[in-house]
Order: C-alpha cells, then sequence, then structure tokens
C-alpha cells in the first residue's frame, strides 16, 4: 500500500509562503506589541494595556537614566536634557501613574468581579502586589526627593509633586525627607530587582514565552491539521510523553497565563463538561516544568492516565474558538488531537464509541455506518449526471456523508441540487467514487485512515475534469480545502452557500417574498466560520429572500458558539446533562426569539435537530438547511410548511 | 553468545526479504521441511503448513496478522513423529514460547529442529482479518501494512485481538534465529537475532547481514520500552475490573469445573489445557491449575465469549503472571 507523501510547500489558498522574518516581524508587532487579541475584551484588554506601556515606558526610562552614569559607557548620552527632560519626566510620572491603575484594576478584578473562568494562584496576587510596590516606591522616592530640592520644574512630575505636597502637608520637613530617600530609593531599586528575578519563576515569564510562541508558531492555517509525515517511518504516533510535542509547541504551554479566555468561549466548558482548554494547557505546563526538572522518561512522565484524565481529549469539539481566542496563539486543538492519535494509534485505549466510528469509517467508508446502496436516493430522483472517469463537467459537487446518508442531510441535499438545476448550472456528482472525506478520522485521531481516504478521494477527483467543486458539507468542504493541499491537491472549491449567493447575485434564481412567520436565524458553522471566514455568503443569500425577517444570536459570526457536533462529538456517547446542542438552540430559542434555525452544514443541521426533538420543541422552532430555505422561496419549489407540520422524522 | 545483525531490504518488501533469508538459510542448513504459515489455495487465511520445497516459500506469510488456532501442538507432531529428519519451524513468540512447554511436557527432543522466531506484529480477530483481507485483491496486503507500522510498535491496537492488546512478551528469547521488526523501520532494513555467532557462517547468512548501527538498536530498544510501560497500563486496567472469584486459582478451578462451555472452550483452543486436565483426571486439584499457567504461553486461544461472562483469558494471564513474578499487578514489577 502506498501512503500519501505530505507537500510541506503546499499551502491553502490564502496567505502563501512569502519571507518566514517578514511575516513574523508582522507578528511580533500586531500581537506582541499593539497585543491586538488582548484588547479584544475592553476591561482586561485596557488593564493589560496600562501596565503594559506603563511599565515599557518605566524600563525603556530607566535604562535610559541608567545609561547616564559614565560608568556604563565612555560617552555622554545627550538625550534627555534641557526642554526633554521636562518632557521625560512627565512621561516617567504618567507611565507610573498607569501601573499602579491597571494594578489596581486587576486587583479589583480578581477580588471583587471575579469572573468564572479566571483562577487565582499565588504567582498572580505575588505579581500584582510586586507591581504596584514598585511604582509606589518610586513616587514615594521622588516625592522626598522634589520636597528636598524643591526644584524649579518639580510640577512636571505630576504624581509625585501630589504625593510631595501631601506629605509637607502631613508634616513631613525637607530634613527629614532627604534622609528617608535613600530608603525609598533603594526599596524602589531592590523591588525593581525583584521583578526582575521574578521573571522565570512567575507567569512574568510570559514576557519572554509569550512573544515567542507567537513569532515561532508555525504559518499553518489552523483549519489544517498537522500531518504525520511518514506515517508508516515515524517513531511516534501522537504525544503520550510531554517531551513528544514540538518545541514550539512546548514554548506555547510555557506562555501560558491562565487568562482563562479560552475556558470562556469553550462549549464544553460551558456546558459542563469535565474539560476546560485553560487547565488542559495549564496541566501540560506543569508537565513541561517536572520534566525539566527531573527529565527522566518512562511511565511515569505519561501525560494520558498520568498527569491528565484519559477522558479529557474526548470532549473537545474541535472548533476552534479558543485557538482564536488564546492572545499566545496556543493551538489548543492541536494539542487535544495529538493526544487522540496517541489513544486511537498508540495505545488503543480509547471509548468505545470512538472505536465505533472509527471502525464504521473504515468498514463503509461512511461515518453513518451504511452501506453504498443507501446512498443519496436523490441523485437518481433527480437524474443527476454520476462521472465516469474522463468525464467533464463544470461543477462537480462533492456530495459528503451526510447529505448521502442521513435523512435530514438527504432532505437539504435534494433542496441544493434542486436550486442549482433551476439556476442552470453544470453539475455531477463522482457517485460511489465518492468516499467519506476522513474530516471525523483526522479528528478523532486516526490519521491513517483519514491519510487512506484522502488518497483514495484524490485518485478518484484527478480521473475526471471539473472547473470548481462545490462541498455543501462544512467539514469537507475546509477539509478539501484546507487539509488536501498538504497532500498535493490543486482545485478550486467552494460552498454551496458562496455558489447560492453567486446564482442569486447574478440574478439566476429568482425568489418569493416570505409569507410565513418565519423568523430566522442563521448559526454560523465553526468550520465555515471561524476556520474559513465565511459569514457573508449565507447572510447575503438570506437577504435576498423578500421580506424575510433575520435575527442575529448574541453569539454569532467569528464568536458563534459550536452546535457540539464538530470534531467527531457527533458520534460520541455525551451526558445528557451537558449537551452542547441544547445550549445553542436556547440560545436561538430564547435569547434571539427566532423560530427557524438556519444551517449550512449537515452536522450543524443535525445537532439542531436532535436537539428540537428531544427538548419536545418540534411544534415551536424548526432548523433548515439554507437551501431548503431558499427553495421554499422559488416558485414551484417544496412548501415550506408550518412548524411542525412536515415530519422530522 | 547472541548476536544481532541488520538486513538490508533489497526486494522491495520485507516480506521478499524474509523469504529470501529462509531459502538461503534452508540451503545452507540442509533442512529437509520447514514448518511455516503459509497460503494454500481457496483459504481465506494462510495455515500452518509443512513445507519440504525451498521454492514453496513463495506462499509463506509468517506474518499474517491473524491465528486461528496456537500451530505449536501441530509443529509438536511433525517433529515428534519424524525425530530423525532434521526440520526448521517458525513461530510467532507466544507459538514458540508453547512449543518449547510442551516439548518438555512431553519430552520432545528439539535438538534436531531449528527454530526460528519472530517478534509478533499482533493479530486480528479472526472476523475483522476475513472482512479487512476480503476488501482487498491483495491477499497480503494485511501484513504488509502489519510489517509497515512494526516502526512504531504496531498501529490502531484497539483493532487487535485482546490478547494481543495484554500481551508484553511479543519478543521471544528461546529461538537460534529470531527476526526483529518492532521498533525497526521495516522499509529499510530487518534486524536478525543468532542465538550463536558462528550460525551465520553456518547458516550462510554472512554475507547477507551488517553491523547494527547504534541509533537503530537505540531506536528499537525505546519502541519496546515504550510498548512494554503502555501494554503494562492495559493488563493493570484489565485486572482491575477482576473480583474475587476471578483472582484466585481455587476460583477459576471452581468455574471450569461448573461452566462447561468454558471447560469445552479450553480444551479444544489451549494448546497446553488438554494436557494439564487429562494428565489429573483422577482427580483435578489446584495443582492442576498451576501447572496448567506454569505451561501458559500467553497465546490468547482460551479467550472467547463465555455465556456466564467470565473473563477466561484475562483471569489466566492475571494468575499466570502471580504465580510467575510472586506479584499480583504488573506495574509493581
Amino acid at each position: 500500500m502506498t501512503t500519501l507523501s505530505t507537500n510541506p510547500n503546499a499551502h491553502p489558498g490564502r496567505g502563501g509562503q512569502g519571507r518566514r522574518w517578514l511575516w513574523g516581524i508582522r507578528q511580533f508587532v500586531v500581537h506582541a506589541i499593539a497585543q491586538d487579541r488582548v484588547l479584544k475584551r475592553i476591561y482586561p484588554g485596557v488593564m493589560h494595556l496600562l501596565i503594559f506601556w506603563g511599565m515599557t515606558i518605566q524600563i525603556l526610562g530607566t535604562v535610559l537614566n541608567l545609561v547616564q552614569y559614565p560608568l556604563f559607557l565612555p560617552f555622554e548620552i545627550p538625550f534627555p536634557k534641557e526642554q526633554a527632560y521636562l518632557g521625560f519626566e512627565l512621561v516617567m510620572d504618567l507611565a507610573g501613574g498607569m501601573i499602579i491603575l491597571g494594578v489596581l484594576m486587576a486587583m479589583f478584578r480578581r477580588a471583587v468581579l471575579r469572573p468564572k473562568y479566571l483562577v487565582s494562584r499565588w504567582e498572580d496576587w505575588y505579581v500584582l502586589v510586586l507591581l504596584l510596590v514598585i511604582p509606589i516606591l518610586g513616587f514615594l522616592s521622588e516625592a522626598v526627593r522634589l520636597q528636598a530640592a524643591d526644584t524649579a520644574w518639580r510640577a512636571w512630575s505630576p504624581i509625585g509633586n501630589l504625593l510631595a505636597s501631601a506629605l509637607a502637608a502631613g508634616g513631613l520637613t525637607p530634613t527629614i525627607g532627604a534622609s528617608l530617600h535613600a530608603y525609598f530609593f533603594w526599596a524602589h531599586v531592590s523591588t525593581g530587582l525583584l521583578f526582575v528575578a521574578s521573571l522565570p519563576f512567575t507567569k512574568l515569564r510570559h514576557l519572554v514565552t509569550g512573544p515567542l510562541s507567537i513569532v515561532s508558531r508555525p504559518k499553518r492555517d489552523p483549519a489544517a491539521l498537522k500531518a504525520i509525515d511518514d506515517i508508516e517511518n515515524a517513531e511516534t504516533l501522537g504525544v503520550g510523553d510531554i517531551g513528544e510535542f514540538e518545541s514550539q509547541a512546548l514554548v506555547s504551554f510555557d506562555a501560558c497565563v491562565q487568562c482563562g479566555r479560552c475556558e470562556d468561549v469553550c462549549p464544553a466548558s460551558f456546558s459542563g463538561m469535565p474539560y476546560s482548554p485553560r487547565e488542559l494547557i495549564g496541566s501540560l505546563q506543569d508537565s513541561v516544568h517536572t520534566s525539566l526538572a527531573s527529565p527522566a522518561k518512562g511511565a511515569s512522565n505519561r501525560l494520558l492516565g498520568g498527569t491528565l484524565d484519559m477522558e479529557s481529549p474526548w470532549h473537545c469539539t474541535t472548533c476552534g474558538a479558543c485557538v482564536a481566542e488564546c492572545p499566545m496563539f496556543i493551538d489548543q486543538v492541536g494539542a487535544v488531537v495529538e493526544l487522540r492519535r496517541y489513544l486511537t494509534l498508540t495505545t488503543g485505549e480509547v471509548p468505545g464509541s470512538v472505536g465505533e466510528a472509527l471502525t464504521q469509517i473504515e468498514r463503509r467508508g461512511n461515518p453513518w455506518g451504511l452501506p453504498k446502496e443507501n446512498r443519496s436516493p436523490w441523485v437518481s430522483d433527480l437524474g443527476l449526471r454520476v462521472l465516469q472517469p474522463g468525464d467533464e463537467t463544470d461543477v462537480l459537487l462533492f456530495v459528503g456523508c451526510a447529505y448521502n446518508y442521513d435523512s435530514a442531510g438527504q432532505r437539504a441535499g435534494k433542496a441544493l441540487a434542486k436550486l442549482l438545476q433551476r439556476g442552470g448550472l453544470e453539475f455531477a456528482t463522482l457517485g460511489p467514487a465518492e468516499v467519506c472525506c476522513g474530516e471525523t478520522a483526522r479528528r478523532l485521531g486516526h490519521e491513517y485512515l483519514f491519510q487512506v481516504m484522502a488518497e483514495e478521494n484524490l485518485a478518484a477527483l484527478s480521473s475526471v475534469r471539473f472547473e470548481r467543486i462545490v462541498a455543501p458539507c462544512a467539514h469537507c468542504y475546509s477539509t478539501l480545502r484546507n487539509e488536501y493541499p498538504q497532500f498535493g491537491a490543486e482545485f478550486k472549491i467552494v460552498h454551496h452557500t458562496e455558489l447560492l449567493a453567486e446564482l442569486l447575485d447574478e440574478g439566476r434564481l429568482e425568489l418569493n417574498g416570505a409569507a410565513d412567520d418565519a423568523l430566522v436565524t442563521y448559526h454560523d458553522s465553526c468550520y465555515l466560520g471561524r476556520y474559513n471566514q465565511l459569514y457573508d455568503p449565507p447572510r447575503r443569500a438570506l437577504d435576498s429572500v423578500p421580506g424575510l425577517r433575520r435575527v442575529e444570536m448574541p453569539r454569532n459570526r467569528a464568536n458563534a458558539f459550536c452546535c457540539g457536533g464538530g470534531g467527531g462529538q457527533m458520534w460520541l456517547e455525551t451526558d445528557p446533562n451537558t449537551r452542547i446542542n441544547h445550549r445553542r438552540l436556547a440560545e436561538a430559542f430564547d435569547q434571539a426569539n427566532a423560530n427557524t434555525v438556519i444551517t449550512a452544514c449537515p452536522y450543524c443541521l443535525i445537532m439542531f435537530d436532535d436537539a428540537i426533538r428531544s427538548k419536545g420543541l418540534v411544534d415551536r422552532t424548526r432548523v433548515k438547511d439554507i437551501a431548503e430555505l431558499l427553495l421554499a422561496h422559488i416558485g414551484d419549489g417544496v412548501d415550506f410548511g408550518k412548524p411542525g407540520r412536515e415530519s422530522l422524522v | 553468545m547472541k548476536v544481532v545483525r541488520l538486513a538490508k531490504i533489497r526486494e522491495g518488501s520485507p516480506l521478499q526479504t524474509v523469504r529470501r533469508l529462509l531459502r538461503q538459510i534452508w540451503r545452507s542448513a540442509n533442512l529437509e521441511g520447514l514448518f511455516v504459515t503459509t497460503w494454500t489455495k481457496g483459504s481465506p487465511a494462510p495455515e500452518g503448513s509443512l513445507l519440504k520445497d525451498p521454492q514453496a516459500l513463495n506462499q509463506a506469510d509468517p506474518f499474517a496478522p491473524v491465528m486461528r488456532s496456537n500451530l505449536a501442538p501441530s509443529a509438536i507432531d511433525v517433529i515428534r513423529r519424524h525425530p530423525e529428519h532434521h526440520y526448521g519451524v517458525m513461530l510467532r513468540a507466544c507459538e514458540m514460547r508453547s512449543l518449547s512447554n510442551l516439548a518438555a511436557a512431553q519430552r520432545v527432543n528439539l535438538t534436531r529442529t531449528l527454530l526460528i522466531s519472530m517478534d509478533c506484529l499482533a493479530v486480528f480477530p479472526t472476523e475483522d482479518f476475513d472482512w479487512l483481507s476480503a476488501k482487498s485483491n491483495d491477499k497480503e496486503q494485511l501484513t504488509h501494512r502489519a510489517l509497515h507500522f512494526a516502526a512504531q510498535g504496531g498501529i490502531l491496537p484497539s483493532r487487535y485481538q485482546r490478547s494481543c492488546q495484554l500481551c508484553t512478551r511479543p519478543y521471544p528469547q528461546q529461538s537460534d534465529i529470531h527476526f526483529q521488526l518492532l521498533g525497526v523501520e521495516t522499509s529499510k532494513h530487518l534486524l536478525i537475532s543468532l542465538q550463536e555467532e558462528h550460525l551465520a557462517t553456518r547458516l550462510g547468512l554472512e554475507g547477507a547481514l551488517e553491523e547494527v548501527p547504534p541509533e537503530v538498536e537505540a531506536r528499537r530498544r525505546r519502541v519496546l520500552e515504550k510498548l512494554e510501560a503502555w501494554r503494562k497500563h492495559t493488563l493493570a486496567y484489565s485486572w482491575s475490573h477482576l473480583d474475587e472469584s476471578q483472582s484466585t486459582p481455587e476460583a477459576l478451578l471452581a468455574h471450569l469445573e461448573q461452566c462447561s462451555s468454558c471447560r469445552k472452550h479450553a480444551l479444544g483452543h489451549c494448546p497446553v489445557f488438554r494436557h494439564a486436565w487429562k494428565a489429573s483426571l483422577t482427580s483435578v486439584t489446584v495443582d492442576t491449575i498451576r501447572d496448567w499457567l506454569r505451561w501458559c504461553a500467553g497465546c490468547g486461544m482460551c479467550d472467547f465469549e463465555c455465556p456466564e461472562g467470565y473473563p477466561l483469558f484475562a483471569v489466566v494471564t492475571h494468575l499466570r503472571y502471580q504465580l510467575e513474578e510472586g506479584v499480583t499487578h504488573p506495574i509493581q514489577t
């Protein structure tokens, strides 16, 4: 059996390789200096901004002050002198004030606001107290100096001056002040040095490891998992010991300061599953430190079943919310998949339902475990063309398992095919030559099966000719677009929402006005939105239905909340009390008050359908694929129906 | 003194290389026959056969990941019936252990027999092997796949037969020639361990063998360590589910006396149970069980779905360990 050789130069559409170092500098400026991701949240963003810039200015200013001593440099530095010195004093004074303000905000947040995702360890308080004491001692030292020297430019140090006046009002004489100055000054210097000494031992480490993690991260798009190169000769498959992570990943774990943003956006954590990306990375960071202290390898150092719970990697939906949120650019999903690979490929200690799903994909070529005869009856119903080797078509419809085998998916697939026929497109399918794209297998850790399926699909795709592929399943779409290029695939691929929006823009589909009571909300699939930035085409298509009322859920677009079906979760047994799809349905139904959820991914469709049925809301709400909704607004299309009229079975 | 040598893969597949080496050994050692797992016409899986002609080695497939029965009893029969012949026997690790246990029990002399073995790459349950191989036109495909993934100590262990998932001894010690595969990049080379250095000359192999580079040896060592660590972990996990009626030889005896399914299964499938049980037919005691366990090679043929839900294989393995090591838990070793 041959396996695919990975193509290291292949990179999905966006970006391209470019110069690595130029890219690195840009990352450094945008994410490490400007800290755009930290600023995404107002309160902690401003808080961090104040401390970061306050400290940066103070450290640079102190260095400038130090080099003024002839002790360090053989010549005199011309800055800051005269007028510039006054400005320098003012800036330094304000910077000190910024630190104190920022630290007080942080203390207030930790002590009073206490967001659920924020944990406080000793080092968090240690660092805050240290960062508070250093500028206070600095100001005290400045105040007694100003009082004793009483210079003409003391007003240029407003905070120090104010403090000096207060001390004077409190009865401090310049003589006593002058004698105190030495104590304050040296205490300020000592705590400053303590800050430097604390860098490697506390979360202050992130001053170094954070930018390192940001600039060293792989240019690979987060939508593409790292391929196991030369899978048959690799010594290890997945990660069982912390040392088996790549050094870049280890640096990124070390950069984690437990800010908790990942946990705040994680659907598994939110739904009450025993999993938090913050805890996972925290535990991996501990392992990094432990293995540094005692590098002995072996069973005692194992991650899963040792420092990590065996079940922990199986709760992640790979929705990528944590990855998109992390200011340090830690790849939590990548780490989870590496752990899964270890369990699936190396030790075999996988939950029964994972093994079952993988067996079905392997045996039947689809995760539904249905025989090929059950696939997409609508292809023959509608008389669609099935390509034979050597055939040619304009658009190749890569149907995907969900539209082939699932009953809800089959309805949506049929609607899509009717729309494409309506729009006058020349399109065809691969028929039985198409197998599962392998996305589920890959995200369950079975890299080998994924590579085998990719190879099979690529062989089928290269036997026919086409202009572009339309993949209506978000998972197929993202995999074909971002991951197949790792194996040399080069083709143009669009999602059906893009194609439908295109047909509508060109006026090739005419829609009737909405006559029903539908109040729709569009649910962003993770694999369309966050992973591929496809936010507008589906909304544009929906808004082209005359009179259709559409609302947004509180969490939408890049912040959308997962349906709970990704990363193989659809096939795993979950605790009925922690179902992610129930939370998302509640958001659509209770918070956005919509009665119709529109999806553009069959996994989302099935997860919502499941939630609606298990919560007994069939009479009051419904879920439809965007193709079904559009077809209902085409003259002779199927009746969209009132809620509950159409059987959801 | 035992030596390990490296053989380069020249024929494109490690299986072809092994066949070539076996032919070479056959000629140089003047073998009159070789007992080895071989594909025969019309059979869905390879079976143990006594080959009389080195050309027939083209169909030999000693690494096929399936084990319908333990071949040691058939091999012993061949040797016992023809004590004057100079035969070779090629078996997987557990079968090789069974062979020497059976030879000791039945007083069969193995000195004229050339014992060849290999690292066991684990086997699939028979029905899984059947549907996997039915999917492919190439009957050797599963063998090639198993060999490909030997470098990592195997892939997808959750698919293996349960006994293989729990096997901590897939590399045999007692054979004359031993093909080392685990932790070895079998697309490039194989390692061959010889019981005595002079065997290389006697078997005409010195031209084909090279010194083993230290990094190849180190890699194998690392992979074996890891393999042992996680298999022991799996063992400990499986034993943590045994209750009191499943953790003493007395309890095992009691179950075998009252459960005819387990007794019949063990009589029919275990290569040594019959000898232990029949030898003391008049009065079966705990000592009978202890004898049986002492001879157990861990081949897993006793694993089956007991109608009473008794985990026969897990119990046998657990008790064997207890007896051998004097410990109750593999992690403590």
